[in-house]
């Protein structure tokens, strides 16, 4: 596993401070999540445990912790629209390994496992 | 109001729910998938709604506490009166609800049972073991009228 990876630095002569493949792949995970039809948004939980240091942001609802295998598992933590969950759970999932692919971390990301913990009946509702 | 329970269990006996428990979609090469009690306890409550001759789901304690809490904004009344168990594939299901007076209690609990079934299914994709429903009270017309205020 590459440490300090960027794919924004992964340009010769780039400024732009390393990131972490956790960090990466968290980003990209909840940005997928969140794109995805059916998805309202993520929940952090009621302490706020389940999130992400991003430097001085914070990723709601995205956990990635490195694996034995040297890849990193991603726990993601929806709250979803009343729609069948599990086929939302496997674009989810689509979009997410998409998403690593496209950033050339394909083989650094492991599981993705999805907790739904909350669903909104209203599609204008916001997220619990 | 004399309380009147219709305590009854659902066997899943449908060919899907029995294939359902034998090939789990929630754990996968790709990652696990889980579902919140929460999310199977308001999927019940919407469920239940949905059976016309349910008037409100919950005791009159929990009705009053749930009202309370709604108006500070901490409550929602789709989770009251459902409790639920969810194991890693199937859920089990307790609603207290009250009924209009006038419809048949059997019939009422029958088509809430029924509904709470498909839609747990449908949307979370777990077998429903059982669905036990408790009749707590009866509403009839005109009881959540306001009483006169002396002030106009």
């Amino acid at each position: 596993m590459q440490e300090g990876f960027s794919p924004a630095a992964a340009g010769a002569g780039s400024t732009v401070p390393a990131v972490s493949e956790r960090l990466v792949l968290a980003r990209l995970a909840l940005a997928a999540a969140l794109s995805a039809p059916g998805v309202v948004g993520s929940d952090a939980g009621r302490l706020g445990t389940r999130t992400t240091l991003d430097g001085l942001a914070r990723l709601p609802g995205v956990t990635a912790v490195v694996l034995p295998d040297g890849r990193y598992g991603v726990s993601l933590y929806l709250v979803a629209r009343l729609v069948p969950l599990h086929p939302l759970a496997e674009r989810v999932r689509a979009l997410v390994a998409r998403a690593a692919a496209t950033a050339g971390l394909a083989a650094a990301l492991g599981p993705v496992d999805i907790a739904f913990e909350n669903v909104v009946e209203n599609a204008g509702a916001p997220p619990v | 109001m004399a309380d009147e329970t219709t305590a009854a269990s659902t066997r899943a006996t449908t060919p899907a729910r029995a294939t359902s428990t034998e090939a789990s979609p929630l754990r996968t090469e790709h990652g696990t998938t889980t579902i919140s009690d929460t999310v199977v306890t308001k999927v019940a409550g919407i469920a239940a709604r949905e059976v016309p001759g349910v008037y409100a789901l919950g005791g009159g304690a929990s009705r009053a506490l749930g009202a309370m809490t709604q108006r500070v904004g901490i409550g929602d009344e789709r989770s009251q009166g459902v409790s639920v168990e969810v194991g890693e594939r199937e859920a089990a299901v307790d609603l207290t609800l009250v009924i209009e007076y006038g419809e048949s209690i059997p019939q009422v609990s029958n088509r809430v049972r029924e509904n709470v079934i498909k839609r747990i299914e449908g949307i979370c994709g777990l077998s429903v073991t059982e669905v036990n429903v408790t009749v707590n009270d009866l509403h009839f017309a005109g009881d959540e009228e306001l009483p006169e205020t002396r002030v106009q």
